[in-house]
């Protein structure tokens, strides 16, 4: 007798422990956002020559802030991701968002930049924060020594000014400001790899521009070239 | 061998320990002038003798320079209240730089610091003149790596700060050396503490003019200090080529704008403007008594000025008794 209720409660736990399983299985996972970097149809690599807008163009830094980001459901419920800022280069370009159910969301909402109150910098700045910070110093720098903040997108790399299909003018987009901060919202296609993954086409973040003039911009001595780039971010990033 | 490996050791655990600290906490005493408020001293950088002599160091030192070729001290010269007397400095290969370099005193008392308001606290200003490429044109970290090769200065950084150069401590020591450059007793500091003597008739009639509804310069050059920290469009020009103020904001209603100088020391600190444009204070009278070059931006305090030549010498009488010579000759600034 004993041992037949000694059967039945350990074949009770069996089942119990059975189903706690299952019930744990709630899509809670690592999800990681990624950014392919691309030039058009081709894929971006620093140092190669491209064509863009027909000047010959190449590229040695191609690195951006992310921050205010929250995802959203289908009804268009917003969940932030608290505290995150990310520095996205083509080296680092896939980081951890957070342990979430990726399932339950459909769009990303994020800003190209870093928040005011980080930008500000009159309390926390780039040389009072540790190391593993994104927004500590780095190489290359993404602070203005000029200027408060932080710059949010940094491109450096060389044009072809003078036409003969070589690249040997030092170029620089280098764009911040608390004006210059890209609000962008997008639509994401379901992956099972956990990623919520987005393409940057760093082409069309030059589109309308004339790389052979607007060569070197530093938001302040170019606002114009500075708020075009800017606003090419919307068309440039999109759900990969 | 044994006596040798243990003086070396022992020798090693001395050097180790002096870089790891203990920190040499002993606060500088900041004499404040009479009739200044306190400045505020912020809480990751309290002001030590340590702290203010690496900055003081730091700031002569030409390590700072990319080809070691200048110094903080280059462009800011003690004689000339921390100013150059050049229309605008050279940097490293003789670079020009962007604009006149300002003078350096009473600086604890700014919030936004640069001509532009671009830099939001004092202790970040250093990294301006190091890291721009017309300037010393050499990167904050680059910096630290040079200065953590000499070992005077790893004891030195250790024994202010408790840890080696990094980008906050050189600019945190600078910072604290600025600190301590006040200047408050001038002729007529005196002469508003009590010492009626310490004006000449003329510089009084002019301290009256500067002071009066009519001339209004204290519109914006009030206070202690001769300025209200304001950013102003002076009418300068009717076109800015530098944008002044609104290349940080970005906002074109800032074109033009710089921060309001201080005038104290004023007699010394030629050339004027933010481009050093104006050679003499001449020259910078001339300006505002024919009331400034018409610009969408300019200041609504500046229009022609009904004032004689005789009225105009007395005010140039009361900007000339602005003169510190303490603050000029103080042995704690030097090397």
């Amino acid at each position: 007798m004993k041992i037949k209720n000694l059967t039945l409660l350990i074949a009770l736990l069996g089942a119990v422990l059975f189903f706690e399983a299952c019930d744990d299985d709630d899509g809670i996972a690592t999800t990681d956002l990624s950014f392919s970097y691309k030039i058009g149809n081709q894929d971006f690599n620093l140092g190669e020559i491209y064509d863009i807008n027909g000047v010959a163009v190449s590229f040695e830094t191609a690195n951006f802030y992310v921050s205010g980001i929250s995802l959203l459901n289908n009804n268009g419920e917003d969940t932030p991701i608290d505290g995150k800022t990310l520095l996205i280069t083509p080296d680092d370009n896939v980081q951890l968002l957070d342990e979430l159910n990726r399932n339950l969301f459909t769009r990303i909402k994020f800003d190209i930049g870093v928040s005011p109150e980080d930008n500000d910098q009159t309390e926390e700045d780039f040389t009072t924060r540790s190391e593993s910070d994104p927004l500590s110093l780095q190489s290359p720098t993404m602070h203005w020594n000029w200027n408060a903040g932080y710059k949010f997108f940094r491109i450096d790399g060389l044009v072809d000014v003078d036409g003969d299909g070589t690249p040997e003018t030092a170029m620089e987009y280098h764009t911040g400001t608390n004006n210059l901060r890209q609000s962008l919202d997008i639509a994401f296609n379901d992956r099972n790899d956990g990623q919520i993954a987005l393409e940057l086409d760093i082409a069309q973040l030059f589109a309308g521009l004339d790389l052979t003039v607007d060569y070197s911009v530093h938001v302040g001595d170019n606002p114009t070239a500075a708020m075009a780039f800017t606003n090419n971010l919307v068309n440039a990033i999109t759900a990969e | 061998m044994n006596r040798n490996l243990l003086i070396y050791l022992l020798g090693l655990v001395f050097l180790v320990l002096a870089c790891k600290g203990p920190v040499d906490e002993t606060p500088y005493d900041l004499s404040i002038p009479a009739g200044f408020p306190n400045p505020e001293i912020p809480a990751d950088n309290a002001l030590t003798q340590a702290r203010v002599a690496l900055g003081k160091r730091l700031f002569y030192d030409k390590i700072l320079s990319r080809d070691q070729s200048i110094s903080c001290n280059s462009c800011h010269i003690q004689e000339l209240a921390f100013s150059d007397g050049k229309v605008k400095s050279l940097g490293v290969e003789d670079r020009i730089g962007r604009r006149n370099a300002p003078a350096l005193y009473n600086l604890a008392y700014l919030k936004a610091v640069n001509r532009d308001g671009g830099v939001p606290k004092l202790d970040l200003q250093a990294i301006v003149p190091i890291e721009d490429h017309a300037e010393m044109d050499l990167s904050i970290d680059s910096a630290a790596n040079r200065l953590n090769a000499d070992p005077s200065y790893k004891i030195a950084f250790a024994n202010a700060y408790g840890e080696v150069a990094t980008p906050f401590t050189i600019t945190r020591a600078l910072g604290s050396f600025i600190r301590i450059l006040i200047s408050g007793n001038s002729p007529w500091d005196r002469y508003r503490n009590g010492d009626m003597s310490a004006l000449s008739p003329e510089a009084i009639k002019g301290r009256n003019l500067f002071f009066s509804p009519r001339v209004r310069c204290m519109t914006c050059h009030s206070g202690f200090n001769l300025t209200d920290n304001s950013f102003s469009n002076i009418g300068l020009y009717e076109e800015y080529p530098d944008k002044g103020r609104s290349r940080v904001t970005i906002n074109p209603e800032d074109a033009g704008k710089y921060r309001v100088p201080s005038l104290r020391n004023v007699a010394l600190t030629a050339p004027y403007m933010h481009d050093g444009s104006m050679e003499t204070l001449e020259e910078v009278m001339a300006h505002y008594v024919q009331g400034g070059a018409n610009h969408p931006n300019k200041d609504i305090n500046i229009f022609p000025l009904d004032i004689n030549e005789e009225e105009q010498k007395a005010i140039l009488a009361f900007l000339e008794s602005l003169t510190d010579e303490s603050f000029l000759q103080n042995p704690a600034f030097l090397p």
